[in-house]
Formats: structure tokens, C-alpha cells, sequence
């Protein structure tokens, strides 16, 4: 008979051998064994210890487990079973039994529910005894290889911020990984055209440990030329190139002179440029531009300048100060129409004309799915009058599903080779025929020599993984009747592969028989690539292509094709980045002249381009090099190469508190021998002054430049820049303040200062508060003005009150939350306090969103500054060497006016269980 | 970081050597007698596809051998709503016959292959950049600059 043993087991669990508890070694909790002091006078038999079972899962899931009984039991009559659990995951089900023998191999089934926080990796749950009627155990190790879930929120604690035009603005965002394993990830910001992003960095790698939270900054330039009104700008939080976490802000663009909004109109640039080069004199001009609103719904848009079309080789001088000899044009714009005067112009269709520009008037008009648009203008083009018409119009109504769009115009260019069309053309789209917008149109066109019907046709489909194009068209008298082609056909399609693999198409055919200069065009192709991102830093491409093109004309036939495989490669690190590409082609040239002789060639060619350069806030700094090779006759030099380095917005000095940049660059091209070499060198200096004034200077030489008298040099053109916020209309003001209440009295105490850079509403106004706190609008609306709450930093709130009869706002201050927590003094023997240091403290808010608090101390963590609302407290003890729980419902809290008391939570140890093993019976009982 | 970037490059850059020793080609062409080119050219040109621009400027050739010419070009373009830019680069080409003229206007990543009749002191053609959707074609006119 065998000797009785007791057994001790700790966490609800039974011993596990050395060589199991090896293999869990990172399990949190622990499993020991005592024997009574009878037991330890005799050795216990061994315990055999088999392969462990592992099973895969994801947090919050159950998983049901097969335990086969190990072969060296196989051949037993009677195998019972223990479960001993060490309180990671619960196992559901029986914890002991015994297996009958039947036919089949025997096995156990059981479940695992793996738990919440569990964190990526193998993990050591529990343990299977099995027993035979010989006393012979084995025992089976069960291991949850748990699935690593992404889980990365970024909040920015402001939702509305008020900013001016020219200013830095910098927004602090936090970013959290809630996943179950650490993670990398990038922030990249989203703005509009014109805004500069200084930080984050692009490509800065963020790296996350779990639960770990990173506040950074969002810091932004905001354009002079920033029209007043509200922008957006997003944050995304990318992993493996997909955006996994997104936050956005609004921005309030305030004139530059910080005042309301309401009375804001278009920002009115005056610019003063001269220009001198190689064709002697130094000549100057003026431009205006003005942007913005001039009124709640209407923007204008407006440029002209002084620069005549006679400034012959000057006028690419002043094209460097951003001045052209362009007619004056005018644009205004509302969400429901837009009107343009000046030199303007219009692309009806494919079949009723594109590319059809001049002076004169431009509108459209829309109502619901109704919209409209006309264009009468006059041809223009190099400064020179034209003395044909462009007339046009269009309306598009919706029937049913569809869209119905009818089209007349009249387009005649009456200079030598212009163009010339009338046509009447109606077409329909739909927007749900295979997941995809299907369109088609039919028109009469009446053209130089001749008219005819034309179609055309075309499908669109765009998912997140791939996107279709198809085109067809016919359009009889072709690009001389305002066309693209006279038979085109444009097949094109990409698909995302995977994450890192993605692969397009594309295939083309056109033939052109109504171009002046040309009897007939016909281009042909096609073309494949693929680009595989190989990690976060490295991406890899490959295309290959093929084109061709024949032209027929007076003088003869001439035509090329190419074809060209290449292979790139491109790195980014942080600042850094690096492409190279190399590519292999073979070029080939035929010529017909008029007496029917054939000429051609043909030739491989070679290449390879490569880059290397950084763009941070220190402006941008590139190397680059390219290299061909080709055969003779074939429209390439037999050997050329070119070689840069260039500086771009290059901060070097600051002048009145205003940065100063500049921008270089030097090109050099060379030709091995076959022809002189040359070098271009450019630069370009760029600051603010005082009063709202601006300076540029650009400079440039470029070797193939010939001046009208043969001499070259540099050319150098200097502007001087003015902006000036005109205001609008105003009908009335109204003056407010916004204040905080100290004392939650709902009165403005002495004491009590004003809140600046604060967003009030009034209707369809917007203001934002001075540096005072005082708000103004000038419109006529009888609304009662509304704080925006989204612009209160973090920890203020606008009172419930409202405003008072003199617009006064109060906002009040909330508190700090603290969460204190301890050990049971039950448990406190058996919990060293060091231990409350791994505890993470958390709260969700009602939307969903985690805050991980600040650890304070052992013991205590707070959170410095909630929003209001209400929070539910939740704690990761998954750090912890000893397992450790919260009993009951998870604390909850409400952050509004007022302070909030510190939430205490005592947590309990996990209870200690006495098993006395009889091991002839099997049977536990506990003391 | 520093040792993968810098072996995928040189890899890059061993390959396209490679490919560049293995690439070059002389076909043979007949050599013919031609009258000179040589010579400053008044150039004027536009294009109707994909939209209308125009181009005005100087082109400066030197003859080769073999009936080959070589030169700069250098125009200003003007599109239809008024931007100015200045294109300006090196030229090659070549004669054909006694009267069609070939050349290539490298004046971008593409080339502007030119092709044209040489009547007296002009020559009048067609020129076609790219063969992709939407190349731009169009138009030139060049004539020779008065001796000054």
C-alpha cells in the first residue's frame, strides 16, 4: 500500500516539475510544492513530464484544448487526470476525472479563456496530470501562444485651436499603445496646401512598449497667405505603412493682426520686382494678388500684374519672382456657384470640348444634383488677340439614379493652326453598375473639313485594394477640334496585393488625325510595376514599359519606340532618404522623308539615377546623379551624364526675429567629350522684415541660355512683398468677454482675467478671443454668442450658464483625478509594496478612449488633466510577480466642475487553497 | 542602417554599371553632303495637344561630321493661362538628305524629337515629345538670324 501524501498546492495548482516550470518561466505567478515531513522521508516517485500542448489565441477569446493521454500511459486501463491552473487563464470544466478506455486513443478536452491583457507570446497556463492505476504520472503542460493585437489611439487634448496666419503653432498629442504587444509606429500630419509641418519629423520611428503612452507635439507653420476661416489637420499613426490611429484638430486661421474673424477679408499682396540678365536693362513691374473672403460665403481670387507680353527674354526673370504676363483674372467663389472674369476658360467633355481658354466670363451654378455652366470668352494665347470665340454651355440634371448632362458649344480659335469645334453632345452617368461609375456620351461634331458623330465611354471603379479605368472615345476631327485624340483608349488598374506588395497596369492606344502640324499621331504602350516594401525604411521596384509613336507630316514620316526595364530602390530613415534606380532599354528610330528613302537605328540604352538627400526642418539638402547611355542616331548622346547638389529653404540667420533662408544649387552636365561640358548654378534668399514686408532674391545661370544679342550671364530678380488683410463690409459689432470663473459664482470677480485665443460662434460668425479676453463680431445675426468648448485647453469647461446680456462666457477650471491603491492587510504580507509600482492605472472614457495615468508613487497614480466626462478605472496588473485582483465592479468617476476625490481601490491577492491528495482515490479534501 | 543602405547601393550602382559597359551601340549611317547649318536660328513653335502653348527663342548650331549638327536651344513657353517658364538645353541631330533635318531638343527628361524641311534659310516642321497619353506635339518654324 502506498504512503499517503499531502500535498500543498499554491494558486489552485498542483506541482509542476522543474524542466514544465522552465518551460513557463514567464508566467507572472508562481507554483511550489511542500510535502509533509512523513512524505519527505521517502523519495516520490518521478513524475514524467510531456510535450507541452500549445494552442493559439486571441485576448478575450476561449479556445478549446485536446489533451491526448501521453503514450506512456497509453496502454493503462484506468488514466485520471488533475488540472492544475496557475491563475493566468481560467480553464473551464471538470478539474479531475478519470478517462475510460475505448478504441480510439484517449484525450481530454478542455477549455482556455485567454485572458483580456494577455500579451503577445507563448504563455504558460496551466498543467494536466494524468494518472494510471499503477501510480505512474505524466505530466502535460498547456501553453496559449497568444496573438499579438495592434491597438495604437492617438488624442490630441484640444479639438479646436485658434491660429494666425505666418504664425508657428505647436498642439500637444499623445500617442498610447493599447495593444497586447510592443509596437513601432510613425506620425505623419495632414494639412492644408501651403502648411508646413515641423514636427513630427517624417519618418521618425515612435517605438511604444505596451500600455506605454508618448506625448508629443504637433508643430506647424501656418502660410501668410492662409486664408481666414477653420482648416483641419490630421494626425495619423502609421505601422507597416497603414494608418492604424487618427486624430484631428481644427484650426481657427485668425488674420495676422489677431483680430475677429468675422471682419476679415482677402489677404491683398503687392509685389515689386526687377529683374536684370544678359539682355541688358533692368526692368521692373508690379503684381496684385488677393485671396480670401469677402463675405460669409463668397472667397475672391484675384492676380494681375504690370508685366506686359512683350517682355521677351525678361519675362523668365520675373517668372522667378512669381510674376507672369497673364491677363488680370478674377474668380469668386461660394459653395453653391462661382463666377470667373479675366483671362479664364473651361473643359466641357472629351466629345464637347477640353482645354478651351481665353478672356472673358465663366460661371456655373449649383442646386441639389442641378448644376450648370457656361463659358464666353476670347481665344488668347502668347499675348496675342485672337479673333474667333469660345461659347459654351452645360447642364447636368439628375434622372432617377443617374445623371443626365446635355452640352452645346461653339470653340473657334481663328489664329493659324487653331482649333475649332461645334458640337451638341449629351451624356449619363451612372454611379452603380458593378461597384463602379459608368459613363457615356454621344455628341455631333462639327470641325475644320468636316463633322461626324462621336462616342465615348468610360468605367471607374476604386476600392482600398484596387482600383479599374477604362476610356474609350472617338472623337472625328481630334485634338484640332478640342479633343485629346480622335480615337483614344486608356485601360489602367492597380491592386494591393498585400501590405507590402502592391502591382499596376496600364495599356494605351491613340491616334490623333486633326492636329495642324500633323497628318496623323498614333502612340502606343504599355506599362507594368510592382513595389514591394520590404521593411519600413526600404521599398524595392520593378517596371517595365514599352512605347512607341508614329507621326506622319509634310516633311515625312518619323517615329520611335522604347522600350525600358527598371529596377529602383528607395530608403527613408528618419530625415534621410536614398533612392537609386537602374534600368536597361532599347531604343529604336525610323524615318521616312519625302522621296520615300526609309532611315533607321536602333540602339540599347542604359542608365541610372540615383539620390540622396534630407528634408527636415533645417530645410532640404539633395545629391543627385544621373547617367545614360545610348547608341548613335537614336535621339540620345552616346554617353551624357549630370550630376547636382541642391539646398532648399535653408534656415542661416534670423533678421528682426524672422528667419532667413536660402536655397543653392549647382548642376553640372558633361558629355565625356562628345561636346563641352556645362554648369548651372541658381540661388535664392528669402526673409520677413518689419511691417508685414518680405524680401526675395533669386539668382540664376544657366549655360544654355541665349540672350537675344548671344551674351549669357546671370539673371537676378529681387521682390518686395507687402501683404495687407483688407476687412470686410461691417454692419454692427458686438463686443463680448470670456473669462474664468475661480469661484464657479457665474459673475466676472476682480481677479478674474480674461481667456485669449478662445473660439466664439455667433451665428454663421466666428471671433476668437484677445489677449483680454474680449471677443467682437460685426455681422447682423441676433444669435446669442456660444463658446466653442473644443477650444478650451484640457481641464477647463465653459460654464453651464451661458452667456450673460453683456456676452460675458465663464469657464471653469476642473481638478486633477488621483488613484490611490493598496494591498489588502490580509494580503499584505504576501505583496512586497515595490510590487504596486508595476500596477498601470487607466480610465475609458464614454467614447471608448484610454488615459494611462502618471505613476506617482507606489500606490498612487494621477491623471493630470481629464476632460470632462465620465471615466471607468481599470488597472493592468499583468507586471505583477504576484497575481493580484480588483474585487468587484471597476470604480467609475465623473470629471466636471468642481474637484475630484481620490478614487481608493484595495486590490486582493488570489486565494490560497489546501489540496490533500489520497493517491489511491484520487480525492481532495481541504481543511 | 548605414551598412544595408550603403550595400544596396553599391549593389544598384554594380548593376547599373554593368549595364552601361555591355550597352553601347554604333549603327552604321550613310554620310551625307549637306549644305551648313551652322548658324544662329530665330525659333518659333506651338503645340495644340494637350493644350494649346507657345514657344519663341533662339537656336545656336554648330555642324559635325557627317552631315551631324550639334547646338543649344534655348525658348521661352507660354501656356494659356499666362505662365512663363524658359526651356533651355543642348540640341543634337542630324541631315538626312539635302533637305530633311532630324534633331533632338533635350530640354527636359524627355526629348523633343524634331523632324523638318530645310527650304533656303528656314526650315518648317513637326515635333513630337514622349509617346505616352497625352504627348505633346505641335508645330516649329526656324529661321536663320541676320549675320549681325
Amino acid at each position: 500500500m502506498r504512503a499517503r501524501r499531502s500535498i500543498l498546492l499554491l494558486a489552485a495548482g498542483v506541482l509542476l516539475p522543474a524542466s514544465a516550470a522552465a518551460q513557463s518561466a514567464a508566467r507572472p505567478a508562481r507554483i511550489a510544492l511542500v510535502r509533509d515531513a512523513a512524505d519527505t522521508a521517502r523519495p516520490a516517485p518521478p513524475v514524467a513530464t510531456a510535450a507541452p500542448v500549445m494552442v493559439r489565441g486571441a485576448p478575450r477569446s476561449f479556445q478549446v484544448v485536446r489533451v491526448p493521454v501521453p503514450a506512456e500511459l497509453a496502454n493503462s486501463h484506468t488514466v485520471s487526470f488533475r488540472i492544475a491552473t496557475n491563475g493566468i487563464a481560467p480553464v473551464l470544466g471538470a478539474r479531475s476525472g478519470e478517462l475510460q478506455p475505448n478504441a480510439g486513443s484517449r484525450a481530454l478536452l478542455l477549455t482556455v479563456a485567454v485572458p483580456a491583457r494577455a500579451r503577445a507570446g507563448d504563455l504558460s497556463v496551466a498543467a494536466v496530470r494524468f494518472r494510471d492505476e499503477n501510480g505512474r504520472e505524466v505530466e502535460v503542460p498547456i501553453m496559449v501562444s497568444v496573438a499579438p493585437i495592434q491597438q495604437i489611439e492617438i488624442t490630441i487634448d484640444e479639438t479646436l485651436r485658434a491660429v494666425k496666419a505666418g504664425d508657428i503653432t505647436a498642439v500637444r498629442y499623445r500617442i498610447i499603445n493599447a495593444g497586447n504587444a510592443v509596437d513601432t509606429v510613425t506620425v505623419r500630419a495632414v494639412t492644408p496646401p501651403g502648411w508646413e509641418v515641423l514636427e513630427p519629423l517624417p519618418g521618425e520611428q515612435i517605438e511604444l512598449p505596451i500600455h506605454g503612452q508618448l506625448e508629443r507635439q504637433l508643430r506647424l507653420r501656418v502660410p501668410e497667405s492662409a486664408a481666414t476661416g477653420s482648416e483641419a489637420v490630421r494626425l495619423l499613426a502609421e505601422s507597416q505603412g497603414r494608418v492604424v490611429a487618427s486624430a484631428a484638430i481644427s484650426l481657427q486661421v485668425l488674420s495676422r493682426d489677431g483680430t475677429a474673424t468675422a471682419s476679415d477679408g482677402p489677404l491683398l499682396t503687392v509685389g515689386a520686382a526687377t529683374v536684370t540678365g544678359p539682355w541688358g536693362a533692368t526692368r521692373a513691374a508690379l503684381s496684385f494678388n488677393a485671396q480670401g473672403p469677402i463675405s460669409d460665403q463668397i472667397q475672391l481670387y484675384a492676380r494681375a500684374s504690370t508685366l506686359g507680353h512683350n517682355a521677351g527674354l525678361s519675362g523668365y526673370g520675373f517668372s522667378l519672382a512669381g510674376i507672369y504676363a497673364a491677363p488680370p483674372s478674377l474668380r469668386l467663389m461660394s459653395p453653391h456657384w462661382q463666377a470667373g472674369f479675366g483671362l479664364t476658360g473651361a473643359s466641357f467633355s472629351d466629345l464637347s470640348g477640353v482645354n478651351a481658354a481665353g478672356t472673358g466670363v465663366s460661371g456655373s451654378v449649383q442646386r441639389g444634383k442641378l448644376r450648370a455652366s457656361v463659358l464666353a470668352a476670347r481665344p488668347e494665347l502668347g499675348g496675342v488677340a485672337d479673333s474667333g470665340s469660345l461659347f459654351g454651355a452645360q447642364v447636368t440634371a439628375p434622372v432617377g439614379p443617374a445623371e443626365v448632362t446635355t452640352t452645346v458649344t461653339h470653340l473657334v480659335e481663328a489664329s493659324e493652326g487653331g482649333r475649332q469645334l461645334d458640337a451638341v453632345a449629351l451624356g449619363a452617368r451612372s454611379p452603380e453598375i458593378l461597384d463602379g461609375v459608368l459613363s457615356a456620351e454621344l455628341a455631333r461634331r462639327g470641325y475644320t473639313g468636316g463633322s461626324g458623330f462621336g462616342w465615348a465611354t468610360s468605367y471607374e471603379r476604386r476600392t482600398s485594394r484596387d482600383a479599374i479605368r477604362l476610356r474609350l472615345t472617338h472623337a472625328p476631327g481630334g485634338s484640332g477640334a478640342f479633343a485629346r485624340a480622335t480615337n483614344d483608349l486608356l485601360l489602367s488598374g492597380s491592386r494591393v496585393l498585400s501590405q507590402r506588395v502592391a502591382v499596376n497596369g496600364s495599356l494605351w492606344r491613340s491616334r490623333d488625325d486633326g492636329r495642324a502640324s500633323l497628318g496623323r499621331l498614333a502612340t502606343n504602350g504599355w506599362a507594368l510595376s510592382s513595389h514591394f516594401q520590404a521593411s519600413q525604411t526600404t521599398t524595392l521596384g520593378l517596371d517595365w514599359r514599352h512605347s512607341d509613336f508614329e507621326a506622319d507630316a509634310a516633311a515625312g514620316g518619323f517615329g520611335t519606340g522604347e522600350s525600358e526595364l527598371t529596377a529602383s530602390l528607395r530608403l527613408r530613415r528618419g530625415i534621410w532618404y536614398a533612392d537609386g534606380a537602374a534600368s536597361i532599354g532599347q531604343t529604336t528610330r525610323t524615318i521616312t522623308v519625302p522621296d520615300g528613302t526609309p532611315f533607321a537605328a536602333s540602339a540599347p540604352r542604359s542608365g541610372l539615377r540615383a539620390a540622396l538627400g534630407m528634408n527636415g526642418l533645417r530645410g532640404t539638402i539633395e545629391a543627385t546623379a544621373r547617367l545614360d547611355r545610348s547608341g548613335q542616331s537614336v535621339g540620345q548622346f552616346p554617353l551624357q551624364g549630370e550630376f547636382g547638389i541642391r539646398g532648399e529653404r535653408i534656415p542661416v540667420a534670423r533678421m528682426a526675429g524672422a528667419p532667413v533662408y536660402i536655397s543653392a544649387g549647382i548642376d553640372r552636365y558633361t558629355w565625356f567629350g562628345e561636346r563641352a561640358g556645362a554648369t548651372a548654378l541658381s540661388a535664392g534668399i528669402t526673409t520677413d522684415l518689419a511691417m508685414g514686408l518680405s524680401l526675395s532674391l533669386s539668382a540664376e545661370r544657366n549655360p544654355f541660355f541665349i540672350g537675344a544679342n548671344g551674351r549669357r550671364g546671370w539673371i537676378v530678380a529681387i521682390k518686395l512683398e507687402h501683404a495687407t488683410r483688407l476687412p470686410r463690409p461691417i454692419n454692427q459689432t458686438f463686443h463680448g468677454m470670456v473669462y474664468q470663473d475661480r469661484n464657479g459664482n457665474g459673475l466676472r470677480d476682480p481677479g478674474e482675467t480674461g481667456l485669449a485665443g478662445l473660439v466664439v460662434h455667433r451665428g454663421p460668425e466666428t471671433a476668437v478671443t484677445r489677449k483680454d479676453g474680449s471677443y467682437s463680431f460685426s455681422g447682423s445675426s441676433n444669435s446669442a454668442p456660444m463658446l466653442d468648448a473644443r477650444s478650451l485647453p484640457a481641464g477647463m469647461i465653459a460654464s453651464s450658464s451661458g452667456p450673460d446680456a453683456h456676452g460675458s462666457i465663464a469657464v471653469l477650471g476642473v481638478a486633477t483625478v488621483t488613484v490611490e491603491f493598496s494591498v489588502a492587510p490580509e494580503d499584505s504580507a504576501r505583496v512586497p509594496a515595490a510590487e504596486l509600482s508595476r500596477v498601470i492605472v487607466m480610465a475609458h472614457d464614454s467614447l471608448g478612449r484610454t488615459w494611462v495615468a502618471r505613476a506617482d508613487q507606489p500606490g498612487r497614480a494621477m491623471f493630470d488633466a481629464l476632460p470632462p466626462g465620465r471615466y471607468t478605472v481599470d488597472l493592468d496588473l499583468a507586471d505583477l510577480t504576484e497575481p493580484l485582483r480588483m474585487e468587484g465592479a471597476a470604480p467609475t468617476f465623473v470629471v466636471g466642475t468642481g474637484s475630484v476625490a481620490p478614487i481608493r481601490i484595495e486590490l486582493h491577492a488570489r486565494p490560497i487553497r489546501f489540496h490533500t491528495i489520497t493517491p489511491d482515490s484520487n480525492t481532495d479534501t481541504q481543511p | 542602417m548605414i551598412a544595408p543602405f550603403a550595400r544596396c547601393t553599391a549593389t544598384l550602382l554594380l548593376a547599373g554599371t554593368v549595364a552601361l559597359a555591355g550597352c553601347a551601340s554604333t549603327p552604321d549611317q550613310p554620310c551625307v553632303n549637306i549644305p551648313g547649318l551652322s548658324g544662329t536660328w530665330q525659333y518659333q513653335g506651338t503645340a495644340t495637344s494637350p493644350e494649346p502653348i507657345t514657344l519663341g527663342g533662339t537656336l545656336v548650331l554648330q555642324a559635325g561630321e557627317c552631315g551631324t549638327f550639334d547646338g543649344t536651344i534655348d525658348l521661352l513657353e507660354q501656356d494659356q493661362n499666362g505662365a512663363t517658364d524658359r526651356v533651355a538645353g543642348p540640341v543634337h541631330g542630324q541631315m538626312l538628305d539635302a533637305k530633311s533635318v532630324q534633331f533632338d531638343a533635350f530640354l527636359d527628361a524627355t526629348a523633343s524629337q524634331h523632324f523638318g524641311t530645310l527650304a533656303g534659310d528656314s526650315v518648317t516642321g513637326t515635333w513630337v515629345e514622349g509617346s505616352d497619353p497625352g504627348a505633346a506635339s505641335g508645330s516649329f518654324t526656324m529661321r536663320r538670324a541676320p549675320a549681325p
